[in-house]
């Protein structure tokens, strides 16, 4: 879709070619400084990740973050009283979803499978399997029944295949046809994921690198050092 | 000095054709933006699915609010995503920093506070606040209480704060009258801000 001719297009495809590479240079040097990023990780390029102690943080494979999120290692609150900056890992485990805009504190582990709801502060630990919300986060329930409400939420709902309804898809007829669907009720776009799994499309949930990444290092080697 | 205040002043054109041709690629892009509103640069709008978010006529955003279209979160457990429209009305007043998630509703009229996140529809002409935001009280209980804070005490129009902003003595009076309780400033001819031009619909 799109056209060619409009030159604010035309930057604006430019701008997206330039800020993908950055981010994968980005990627690059969080990993080259002992960051653990895992496979299929949505990594945004607003996801603000704390470059001093970004050793200490970890992120599993398939977790997805939000627009504008806040990964931090550090915590000075208490340094002008005991001259020190409190420090503490961050491990995200394996395909948690952090909603948009959530800030995500110090000594904090987020069990596999959580899902935190946007605008969230993570200050303590959250336990697998839950959906969680609030400032701090606290659970809110669990990712069973979430889905659950979800699945009946779909069998009520407009469902669009993302075959032909995701943005790189879309003509402005379908455009039209989803737009009065979502004005009438619930919609959803179904087969993103399976999609994204056989590489099709190309939307944010695309895997960051198509080739299989090294393990994590725990030592740091020489090369790494001097990259950043 | 004068060169540092004339590259300023380059970067602030800049900024303003960039916001402006922001706004108007959005709008190319299918999002439907009304008359006088005033949505700052700092604002993130879900660029992939903004076809689906009306903003009405003379609505106001504070900076750096976010407004999501789409929610991607049971993506992975059940290979589907939600998309759903954002409507806010005409006259809104959106704080700072809040969050509009999809599928909702804004009523005209309505006051959304600071750092709020809107993920159920409001009423109409309501006072809503929290994450996530409930209905505090109505618009107008809101105003008549601000404006009973207010009763008795001095307002000022823009060019007037302007004006004893510049000399100290008057900046010690405003300084006194500002610590000891509410002031208004009001508008002198009505919007003000970067508004955008009307949306052909």
């Amino acid at each position: 879709m799109g056209s060619t001719s409009h030159p604010v297009e035309w930057l604006a495809r430019l701008k997206g070619r330039l800020v993908s590479a950055r981010q994968q240079h980005r990627i690059r040097t969080l990993r080259n400084r002992g960051m653990h990023i895992g496979r299929d990780v949505t990594f945004p390029q607003d996801l603000f990740v704390d470059e001093e102690f970004c050793a200490l943080i970890s992120i599993g494979d398939g977790t997805a973050f939000g627009p504008e999120c806040m990964l931090l290692a550090h915590d000075v609150g208490p340094g002008a009283q005991l001259g020190a900056t409190r420090i503490g890992r961050v491990n995200v485990k394996p395909s948690c979803h952090i909603g948009a805009r959530t800030v995500i504190l110090p000594n904090v582990e987020l069990g596999p499978r959580t899902v935190v709801a946007a605008n969230s502060v993570v200050s303590r630990s959250l336990p697998p399997d839950t959906v969680c919300m609030g400032r701090p986060a606290r659970p809110f329930s669990t990712l069973a029944q979430y889905l659950e409400t979800h699945r009946e939420r779909i069998e009520a709902a407009t469902t669009f295949e993302y075959s032909a309804y995701a943005i790189q898809f879309l003509t402005p007829e379908r455009q039209v046809v989803l737009v009065s669907a979502a004005l009438a009720g619930d919609v959803y776009i179904v087969g993103g994921r399976s999609a994204e799994l056989r590489r099709i499309g190309g939307s944010q949930r695309t895997p960051l690198e198509t080739y299989a990444p090294p393990p994590p290092s725990p030592v740091r080697s020489r090369r790494a050092h001097r990259t950043c | 000095m004068m060169a540092l205040d004339w590259l300023a002043a380059i970067e602030d054109r800049l900024a303003a054709v960039h916001a402006r041709l922001k706004l108007k690629r959005l709008q190319s892009l299918g999002m439907r933006i009304g008359k006088d509103v005033v949505l700052p640069p700092s604002t993130s709008v879900d660029v992939e699915h903004c076809y689906l978010i009306t903003i009405g006529d003379r609505s106001h955003f504070g900076p750096q609010c976010l407004i999501l279209a789409h929610d991607a979160q049971m993506d992975e457990f059940l290979d589907a995503g939600r998309m759903g429209r954002v409507v806010i009305g005409a006259d809104c007043r959106i704080g700072a920093r809040s969050v509009i998630l999809c599928n909702l509703e804004i009523g005209a009229g309505t006051i959304v506070e600071v750092g709020s996140v809107v993920a159920t529809s409001l009423p109409a002409g309501s006072y809503c606040a929290g994450s996530p935001a409930r209905v505090v009280s109505s618009a107008e209980e809101y105003a008549r209480r601000i404006a009973q804070e207010a009763s008795g005490r001095p307002r000022y129009t823009v060019e007037a704060l302007r004006e004893s902003l510049r000399r100290p003595e008057t900046r010690k009076a405003l300084w006194d009258q500002v610590t000891t309780g509410t002031v208004l400033v009001g508008r002198a001819n009505g919007s003000r801000g970067a508004s955008v031009d009307g949306y052909p619909s």
